[in-house]
């Protein structure tokens, strides 16, 4: 797939999946790799850059099971960022989605 | 291979970076080690599945748009404030007035040839005078010459280039 495409859709995802509730590091990427199909160690460069863009930001907690935890939580600029890649998104969707049956079916 | 090692090796790929930002990246990586670990996974098992070290840093640096290959940037540099005077050239040689003697088209061609001319021989004359003196460090003196003159010539090919493509295609 385009990587600058993929790029946009995991930031969707990220911000998505912080959007609700703070996640630590590695269940923020463990979900994301689930979801997107993507390899765990690719998405820590992605936070980086989200975390440096100032759309989240971090605190260390520490938790009972193991190590210190470093959770991500979305800013005010993360939540507008959001809102605009989701509807880009589903701009985007909607117009393939309408050419493929428009293509598949008349065809 | 341990998690101290992929660490060590990571950071090592990761050298451009500010040293704050490289901490900052490798702390993620080892916090993710640990939970694998304290999940039950084998320390080798949760290195091993991030993969090539080369292809993870070639990822990071790409998240900080940091350009590996910093000659090519200055290569690209150059072309790019070659070709802005040349645009700014061709501006002023096409509004300037019409030419005497000779057809509009042609007085245009000549003055274009001209400047571009007596650009690349001061060029070649820096570059040459430059090369003479390091000429006295040997080798390298020679090898920076040998440079300079390809530049020269690749210079005179495009501007060749230039011509045929530009001029005459604007000025009809």
């Amino acid at each position: 797939m385009n990587t600058q495409f993929k790029k946009g859709v995991l930031d969707m995802l990220v911000l998505l999946s912080i959007s609700k509730k703070d996640k630590y590091g590695y269940e923020l990427v463990e979900e994301i790799a689930e979801a997107s199909e993507v390899k765990e160690g690719t998405i820590y460069p992605l936070l980086k850059r989200l975390t440096n863009e100032k759309y989240c930001d971090t605190y260390f907690k520490a938790s009972n099971e193991g190590p210190a935890r470093k959770y991500y939580i979305i800013t005010h600029l993360g939540k507008d960022r959001l809102t605009k890649i989701i509807e880009e998104w589903n701009q985007f969707q909607t117009s393939v989605t309408k050419y493929i049956d428009k293509r598949w079916n008349n065809e | 291979m341990n998690k101290q090692e992929f660490l060590k090796l990571l950071r090592k790929q990761l050298n451009v970076l500010k040293e704050t930002e490289i901490d900052d990246i490798i702390q993620e990586y080892s916090l993710h080690i640990d939970e694998e670990i304290a999940s039950g996974k084998d320390e080798e098992v949760a290195v091993k599945n991030f993969g090539d070290i080369k292809s993870l840093a070639e990822e990071i640096l790409d998240a900080y748009q940091v350009k590996t290959k910093k000659p090519k940037k200055i290569i690209a540099k150059a072309i790019k404030m070659f070709s802005l005077f040349d645009e700014e050239l061709l501006d002023i040689v096409n509004s300037l007035p019409r030419g005497i003697g000779f057809s509009h088209k042609f007085s245009l061609f000549t003055l274009y040839v001209m400047i571009w001319g007596i650009m690349i021989t001061a060029m070649v004359f820096l570059f040459e005078t430059t090369g003479w003196i390091l000429g006295v460090l040997g080798s390298l003196g020679t090898f920076i010459n040998v440079i300079f003159i390809l530049f020269g010539s690749v210079m005179m090919v495009y501007i060749a280039l230039r011509v045929i493509t530009h001029v005459w295609r604007r000025r009809k």
